[in-house]
């Protein structure tokens, strides 16, 4: 290594020979709430895991068993469309979480940055393609499941003298609509998010690498 | 590694290390509750991280890693959750001067202005100097960093510039003071 200049050198002395201001703990101490700290972490991201599995299995159950129960074969073709389209929401939720997972700390800081780069990348695509990978499939699901039920469901509640071709098209819009201003509001939440928290982050991570 | 001889060789990492530790923490923490906050996520991943270490890479290398890496991202992550203050100066814990030599006196300050110095500079400068600081080669810093040696080197040499320009600014301003 060439020389340094001696102020330099002098700045290291200085750096290398401070102490520790504080009070030392005891070793055994600190190994102990280190662990622990260890066995909640472990803890929290299980049960984070555990929590979002349980809520996509509980879901895609509950159209498991509407499809079970449903009154002919459409509406049961229609929920089964949704239990599926639920289970591909969770595994692409698992797969973005497995990619993606935790990153090892002692790689090199350039691989680390872009490590950390990377995962926020996938984050921010997550969020900002809502539409296609969790809405489309979800409403695509319902609807088909609502529009199996429909010609089971008009005749045995004896409404088909009723309805006319106008109320059932002003019936459909306002749903569509209904489920149009939801899905907007969703996807502009989660661009929003995308925009003002991960793409800051994932500027100020690339200046890291300049 | 059975979970005693993990725990026995952790102990030695710490005990071996401890100033390494405490040094770039304090190099990186902008508050004291910031300080402890990164200390302990800190040794979190060392102990996390213990398991996995081959070899290699010799341990220097491997330690600075993992504490670099918590302390450059921490950052990152705790900002927001605390006023942005230039509190460094203030954190410092006040001595009484009156009770210490001169000498230590003159020393503590010149860490101080230091350190403030360090505070300065952007994050991956501040990595790199800290690691120079800790009298690390151009090779080791730069297998700690993944950046080319030369590169290090070049680097190197324009941050000490800097932070010699902010010393002497610190303390023309010092003197200045009436």
């Amino acid at each position: 290594m060439p020389a340094l200049d001696p102020e330099f050198d002098a700045w290291g002395s200085l750096w290398r020979g401070q102490s520790r201001p504080i009070p030392h703990e005891r070793s055994e101490e600190m190994l102990e709430k280190v662990k622990d700290r260890s066995r909640r972490f472990d803890r929290t991201i299980l049960w984070r895991d555990a929590r979002e599995a349980l809520a996509g299995l509980f879901v895609a159950g509950v159209w498991a068993w509407v499809s079970w129960l449903a009154p002919g074969w459409w509406p049961k073709i229609g929920a089964a469309a949704a239990t599926s389209c639920v289970l591909y929401v969770v595994t692409r939720l698992w797969r973005a979480r497995r990619r993606h997972g935790p990153v090892r700390e002692d790689l090199p800081l350039a691989e680390r940055v872009r490590a950390e780069i990377a995962k926020v990348e996938a984050q921010a695509d997550l969020l900002r393609t809502v539409r296609s990978w969790y809405m489309t499939p979800l409403a695509l699901g319902s609807t088909i499941w609502l529009a199996s039920l429909v010609p089971a469901i008009v005749p045995a509640m004896g409404l088909a003298p009723h309805l006319t071709a106008a109320g059932i098209a002003a019936a459909v819009c306002f749903s569509g609509l209904l489920f149009s201003a939801v899905g907007w509001v969703v996807v502009r939440l989660n661009d929003y998010v995308a925009r003002t928290q991960l793409d800051p982050y994932r500027e100020e991570l690339q200046r890291l690498l300049q | 590694m059975n979970p005693p001889d993990l725990e026995r060789r952790f102990l030695e990492l710490i005990e071996r290390n401890e100033a390494r530790i405490f040094r770039i923490c304090r190099a990186w923490a902008r508050h004291p509750a910031d300080f402890e906050d990164l200390r302990s996520e800190v040794l979190l991943q060392l102990w996390r991280s213990l398991s996995s270490f081959d070899g290699r890479s010799a341990e220097d290398t491997w330690l600075f890693r993992v504490a670099l890496n918590v302390a450059m991202l921490f950052r990152r992550r705790e900002r927001g959750r605390r006023e942005r203050l230039d509190l460094f100066r203030r954190r410092v814990p006040e001595r009484d001067a009156a009770s210490q030599p001169g000498e230590q006196v003159e020393s503590r300050d010149r860490l101080d202005r230091l350190t403030a110095a360090i505070a300065g500079l952007d994050p991956a400068d501040r990595a790199l100097v800290t690691l120079q600081l800790e009298d690390l080669s151009y090779a080791q810093i730069a297998e700690v960093t993944g950046l080319g040696e030369s590169h290090v080197g070049v680097r190197l040499h324009r941050i000490r510039k800097k932070l010699a320009q902010a010393m002497a600014e610190d303390e023309e301003v010092r003197d200045a003071r009436p």
